[in-house]
């Protein structure tokens, strides 16, 4: 070692750092709370969502609209309102996710804003129904079984969540962290988006208005499509090509 | 009331954080803060900028858990963190005025059997060797940081700069040279 290396080396002992903040408490009381989206995004989302629950108001003038979102990347953003935190694990299969009110496959289809589409295996286990967005939310959740392994992010299954909305593709290219791939597929001929890897995250609006990307609700692999104009999601721990048959079997 | 054993080992603490004990990630703040918080402040110079970075680098770091592999070395990860993050800050940040490092003590302490001339001589070769590391580029003054103010290994160091040891190697002994330059040291072979 050299002479110049001794020095720096006894300097280094006697450097005046300012004193270590005690961060433990704060740094615990992050990780347990929900996340929070960055300002800008949240400020962005939120005007989407302005945008998006007042769509009567921009139903006159739908270029504008489409314009608005387009720049901001989050056309057919879909924010998932819950009124409370999710527990995990659920009971029932998708139950306390979030998912909505439990109901029938019939009250479903009956209450749906547009023609509910449901796969012909496996057969369904349980169905949810959500107010918004407009137009309403069905999710058709499916226990762990053989061929659909309990997904830890949801530990159902399987969940197929269908609404009314337009292509995704933009804002899911923005939400997705590094270590999640989307690749662009088709689905029984309409255009859709798989997303694979580590889990992505979902977004939802809590009791506060305030935009959260939910620690606890993280979406396993995901295929997602528009058929017309509903756009259909299925969540489930599968290949793409299972995903696929299970898609290509919906009614 | 929960009693948590003390001194866990840091895999057994990972181990329990990965499995949703934030109390155990507690203490795995608990025991780095400071280094984290140090690194930090190396490159942010902002006792403030430090420590937010040291915040989001746990935060990030809990996040990440699932990725560290339980008998990795958890230190040099966290402050690994903690560099990206700080560089991120300094970079939207731009160039600005930043603390100055400085020895603690400008004199020895008083049992010390130097004279009042020495102890003067000491202090002044102290802070002229401080302002010569400030005039340094960024990336030598981290290397020389790291290795020599944090006490890391080269092998430890090189992770935390996200650099190869070998690179880590090379770059720290053309630091020094430069900092010999700065010195007007003669440089020895």
């Amino acid at each position: 070692m050299s002479e110049l290396e001794r020095r720096l080396g006894a300097i280094g002992g006697e450097l005046a750092y300012p004193p270590t903040p005690d961060i433990a408490a704060t740094v615990s009381e992050r990780v347990r709370a929900p996340r929070r989206l960055p300002a800008r995004r949240t400020l962005a989302i939120a005007l989407a969502l302005l945008l998006l629950s007042a769509a009567t108001a921009f139903a006159a003038a739908p270029a504008f609209r489409h314009s608005v979102l387009d720049f901001l990347g989050l056309r057919s953003v879909q924010v998932e309102r819950v009124p409370r935190l999710p527990k995990l694990p659920p009971g029932a299969a998708g139950g306390d996710l979030g998912l909505g009110t439990h109901t029938t496959l019939a009250a479903a289809r009956a209450r749906a804003g547009f023609p509910l589409l449901v796969p012909g295996s496996p057969a369904l286990d349980e169905i949810y129904i959500a107010r918004a967005p407009a137009g309403r939310r069905i999710t058709l959740a499916y226990a762990p079984s053989r061929d659909l392994p309990r997904a830890p992010e949801t530990h159902a299954g399987m969940l197929i969540t269908e609404f009314r909305g337009s292509a995704p593709r933009e804002f899911l290219q923005k939400i997705l962290g590094p270590g999640t791939t989307a690749r662009s597929v088709t689905v029984n001929g309409d255009p859709g988006v798989w997303i694979a890897g580590r889990p992505h995250q979902v977004l939802y609006r809590g009791p506060d208005g305030q935009v959260y990307s939910d620690t606890l609700r993280l979406a396993t692999n995901t295929l997602l499509w528009r058929h017309g104009d509903v756009v259909v999601r299925i969540e489930a721990k599968v290949p793409l090509a299972t995903a696929l048959r299970v898609a290509s079997s919906m009614r | 009331m929960v009693v948590r054993p003390l001194n866990l080992a840091d895999g057994e603490l990972v181990q329990r954080a990965k499995r949703g004990d934030v109390g155990a990630y507690e203490q795995i703040v608990e025991r780095y803060r400071e280094p984290v918080f140090r690194v930090a402040y190396l490159v942010t110079r902002s006792t403030a900028d430090a420590e937010e970075a040291a915040q989001d680098a746990f935060v990030k770091a809990y996040r990440a858990l699932g990725r560290f592999r339980d008998d990795a070395p958890l230190r040099p990860w966290l402050m690994r963190i903690a560099v990206n993050e700080s560089r991120n800050r300094v970079r939207s940040a731009g160039r600005r005025e930043a603390l100055g490092l400085r020895a603690a003590a400008e004199r020895p302490p008083d049992d010390s059997d130097q004279s009042p001339e020495a102890a003067l001589l000491a202090a002044e070769e102290r802070r002229d060797l401080l302002d010569a590391i400030e005039r340094l580029r960024d990336d030598d003054r981290l290397a020389l940081a790291c290795r020599y103010f944090l006490g890391l290994s080269d092998r430890e160091a090189a992770q935390v700069l996200g650099w190869r040891q070998g690179t880590f190697k090379s770059r720290l002994s053309r630091a020094l040279g430069r900092l010999r330059m700065e010195l007007r040291e003669e440089v020895t072979p």
